[in-house]
């Protein structure tokens, strides 16, 4: 036996409050008799009785005091263990991924999974514990061991379908999980089986149950969808997949911000023989296209993966910034980069009321750094944010990042250097290149904006001779362009998690979901952002103040292999009769059931209280 | 408490008992116009038997008549009269002061019936009211006419604090009055030395009769609680639980501690009654103590 709150037997102690209510009783009643000599000899032997008498004396007290203990004992809680069969514990994995969406009958597979986890759910036995588990790329625990049939069907009817591809691995890890809870546990898996082959945790210590939902229905699907821009046109590649046993025919058609641009029809061999997956590339169609979608022009089992799309504005132009007295390798270097204006002032000239979204700063630091991104050589004593705590002479290179995008095909090995600031590496930065005097390069984000440090000036080395120059530069650029994410999210798979980060001038974002929701953002930390389960258009709003100063945007669409081999019914039939048999069938075992026994506790305290009554007002007069 | 003998007696009961005689189980040689018949031979009217006269008889009592018919000389003997000389000894310790019906006044009720009868068949009377000794003494007396001399006695008395001592009362009995007799002890018995009281009294050649007096409360109390008993004699007091089975222990002690004192009375040759308070004088009179062959 055990308590579930052993602190609570300090109320024993009041045993001794009764046990002091005792010796301190109250001053006897004085009854005056015609003589105490028959009292006198009766005292006299009751002195000679043995302890149990004298303790039967005192009934009432150990009345009280067992009363008080049982209390105390039933206010701690006590359990005790007994080996007893377990009722069942049933889990229900129900597959809610996009495959489920595939019609079935007059409905799809996701509600004959439904209907027949809830037939399941019938004829359960009361008290049977049930467990609801829905899952697409991500398990999510809907009930949980509940003995509530209503409760268990709820959770069951409430599952909604995504758009997102399914994923068995983690589900089948959580559902070890959920039985190794409760040994010889069932486990009712509901899916189509588009995913592919699971493979069954070695520790799944429970009897697993496939149940099959859907047939077999022709899908082909747009499988990649990538658009190119090139110097005055554009150009889109799509993939296109064929997942049924019979060779299709399909209309692929290209839409340029709406219009119908062209069609083709394209033959596709039977899955999986090879040719079932065609690519096909269109061309040449206007620069000034702000949004491509690709259209398989049918209607088939699986609508999600029928259609894709790609935004294309034209990235924004970068505002920069040169604050130089020697700007000739600087604005060499930067004005040959696309995208990027830049323009040139002394530092006697700079003004900060001018914005710009990359300062470059070289040998020279206004008292406060502007809003933006900056760029930043040879930085003087006395610089905002940098600690310049003297000079290094000709330090050698002694340290190198290579793994750092900033670093990413830049070979310094043959860098000079005759004079560097010595600086105190912030704890916020990364160290690059340093020496074993201190840091030469080192990059980091301060309050949302990203910085670049060179601690030497480029007139006092050799780097802008070298090679690695240019490339640095190149990296350089594209790690502080604010507009950045707009090159590198192509597209989104639904349930990816993308980083959004607070344009420089701006102090909140706002991001806007296909379906209307809209979810806001605030301070300068680079952002995940996850809620991408809706198939769609996603804009990025960044805001300064109420002024919307840029839009981002990006398209969460079905295109993995993987997703709309949903409907490749040539899968599902092939693997879960193999999986169903080499489920290990494990037996009910004796489990340890925890009982609190307090109530019994409570009802003979309650019956000590009432013989205590029962002597005290009947017996004892 | 004071409470009158007469009052308790009315006329109707006196009446009746007139009838009764107290009872000795021997003779006492007060052999003088008494009212009972003495086994000695006396002076009474009540002719006896005939002896042959011997030099120094009295001539008045020769029968005349018989040496007339015989020529032989004959005593006429008569039947002597004796008085009996009745004790009554009556406990007025502050423990027979006590009880729903009074045990003192009780008692005294039971001596005024007693030397009633015993003055109205011309024994000799004599009583006191004891504690540790004697505090009120009523002085031998005989005939009716000590009746109400008597009555006022037993109204005026009184209890008396101090714890009972029998042994030492009978001491200064005895140094009043020392003729034998019957001595008549009404007590709740409520003392260390009742045994030795008693040996005391049938040493100085009395015969005993014990009435116990009791309050049935006494037996059976009807007590509760965490209780300090207060004895009224000495101002001792006692913590006792009266719980039930304490008072049930306390029942049977005080049973047997009665029986006690009328076994030991039946080795000595000592009558006992047990009275209690609740009970009718006149039950007690003309049942109990018929019964115990004591009038």
């Amino acid at each position: 036996m055990s308590l579930l709150v052993p602190l609570a037997l300090a109320w024993a102690a009041l045993a001794g409050l009764v046990l002091l209510f005792y010796i301190l009783r109250p001053r006897s009643l004085r009854v005056e008799v015609p003589s105490v000599f028959l009292w006198r000899d009766l005292v006299q032997r009751e002195q000679a009785l043995t302890l149990w008498q004298r303790l039967r004396r005192h009934l009432l007290l150990l009345l009280q005091l067992l009363a008080i203990l049982l209390l105390a004992l039933v206010l701690a809680r006590p359990e005790r263990t007994a080996n007893t069969l377990p009722q069942r514990h049933v889990v229900h994995l129900i597959d809610a991924s996009a495959s489920m969406s595939v019609a079935y009958g007059d409905a799809t597979r996701l509600e004959a999974a439904q209907a027949a986890a809830l037939e399941q759910i019938a004829i359960s036995e009361p008290g049977d514990r049930l467990t609801v588990v829905s899952f697409d790329n991500q398990p999510a625990v809907l009930a949980y061991q509940t003995p509530d049939r209503e409760a268990a069907r709820a959770a069951i009817e409430s599952i909604t379908q995504t758009a997102t591809v399914g994923a068995t691995e983690r589900t089948l890890q959580l559902a070890v999980s959920l039985a190794d809870s409760l040994p010889g546990s069932e486990v009712y898996l509901y899916t189509d089986g588009s995913f592919g082959a699971p493979v069954m945790p070695e520790s799944l210590n429970a009897t697993v149950y496939f149940v099959r939902v859907g047939a077999p229905a022709a899908n082909q699907g747009i499988s990649a969808f990538a658009v190119r821009r090139r110097a005055d046109s554009l150009q889109a590649f799509v993939q296109v997949q064929n997942y049924s046993p019979q060779a299709a025919t399909v209309p692929l058609a290209i839409l340029a911000d709406g219009q119908p641009l062209e069609r083709r029809e394209i033959t596709l061999a039977p899955y999986p023989q090879a040719g079932s997956s065609l690519d096909v590339v269109f061309g040449d169609f206007p620069a000034e296209t702000a949004r491509v979608d690709a259209v398989l022009d049918h209607e088939d089992a699986l609508a999600a993966d029928d259609r894709a799309a790609a935004m294309l504005n034209p990235p924004p132009v970068l505002r920069a910034l040169l604050v130089s007295d020697t700007p000739f390798f600087l604005s060499t270097v930067f004005g040959s980069f696309p995208h990027l204006a830049l323009d040139h002032v002394r530092p006697v000239e700079f003004r900060p009321a001018d914005v710009y979204d990359l300062y470059i700063f070289d040998g020279w630091l206004p008292a406060a750094l502007p809003p933006g991104n900056w760029l930043i050589f040879d930085p003087p004593a006395g610089a905002p944010l940098l600690a310049v705590t003297g000079e290094i002479l000709e330090p050698p290179v002694a340290f190198v990042a290579p793994e750092h995008d900033l670093m990413r095909f830049v070979d310094v090995r043959d860098l000079r250097v005759s004079r560097a600031q010595r600086l105190e590496l912030p704890a916020w930065a990364d160290e690059l290149i340093g020496s074993n005097r201190g840091p030469l390069l080192f990059s980091g984000a301060y309050d949302g904006r990203r910085m670049v440090v060179f601690t030497f000036s480029l007139m006092e080395s050799n780097l802008p001779l070298r090679t690695a120059f240019p490339v640095l530069m190149g990296n350089v650029y594209q790690w502080l362009n604010p507009y950045r994410m707009q090159e590198a999210v192509t597209h989104v798979q639904p349930q990816d998690v993308i980083e959004l980060g607070l344009h420089p001038h701006a102090d909140r974002l706002v991001v806007e979901q296909p379906g209307g929701g809209r979810v806001s953002f605030a301070g300068r930390q680079r952002i995940p952002f996850s809620a991408t389960a809706e198939l769609g258009v996603y804009r990025v709003a960044h805001y300064a103040g109420e002024q919307e100063i840029y839009r981002e945007i990006f398209i969460v669409s079905l295109q993995e292999p993987a997703g709309s081999a949903a409907g490749a019914e040539a899968n599902v039939g092939a693997q879960l009769p193999a999986l169903a048999g080499g489920a290990a069938s494990v037996p009910p075992v004796e489990l340890p059931v925890f009982q609190e026994i307090w109530r019994y506790l409570a009802l003979l305290a309650l019956a000590l209280l009432l013989c205590e009554w029962v002597w005290y007002h009947r017996v004892r007069t | 408490m004071k409470a009158s003998p007469a009052a308790l007696i009315d006329h109707a009961f006196l009446r009746r008992l007139d009838r009764l005689q107290l009872l000795s189980r021997r003779g006492y040689g007060v052999v003088s116009g008494g009212g009972r018949r003495s086994r000695q031979f006396g002076s009474s009217i009540e002719f006896a038997d005939y002896r042959n006269y011997s030099p120094g008889d009295d001539f008045r009592h020769v029968d005349w008549n018989v040496f007339g018919r015989s020529n032989r000389l004959y005593i006429k003997l008569r039947e002597a009269e004796e008085h009996l000389a009745v004790h009554v000894l009556v406990d007025g310790s502050r423990s027979m002061d006590w009880g729903r019906q009074n045990k003192f006044a009780y008692a005294k009720s039971l001596a005024g019936s007693l030397g009633y009868i015993a003055l109205n068949r011309d024994d000799v009377l004599a009583a006191a009211v004891f504690s540790e000794s004697i505090t009120q003494y009523f002085a031998p007396a005989q005939g009716r006419a000590f009746i109400l001399r008597y009555f006022d006695f037993l109204e005026q008395a009184e209890p008396v604090s101090g714890a009972t001592s029998l042994v030492a009362a009978m001491r200064n009995y005895t140094a009043r009055n020392a003729q034998r007799g019957l001595v008549i002890l009404i007590s709740d018995m409520m003392t260390e030395d009742a045994y030795r009281g008693i040996t005391a009294i049938q040493e100085g050649g009395h015969e005993l009769v014990v009435l116990h007096v009791l309050d049935w409360a006494e037996i059976d109390p009807q007590l509760n609680g965490e209780l300090s008993l207060v004895d009224r004699e000495t101002g001792r007091t006692i913590n006792v639980a009266a719980d039930a089975e304490t008072l049930n222990q306390y029942r049977e002690h005080a049973l047997a501690w009665a029986d006690q004192l009328e076994t030991f009375c039946g080795r000595r040759n000592a009558r006992y009654v047990r009275l209690e308070t609740s009970w009718p004088l006149e039950e007690v009179v003309f049942q109990r103590l018929l019964r115990r062959v004591v009038l």
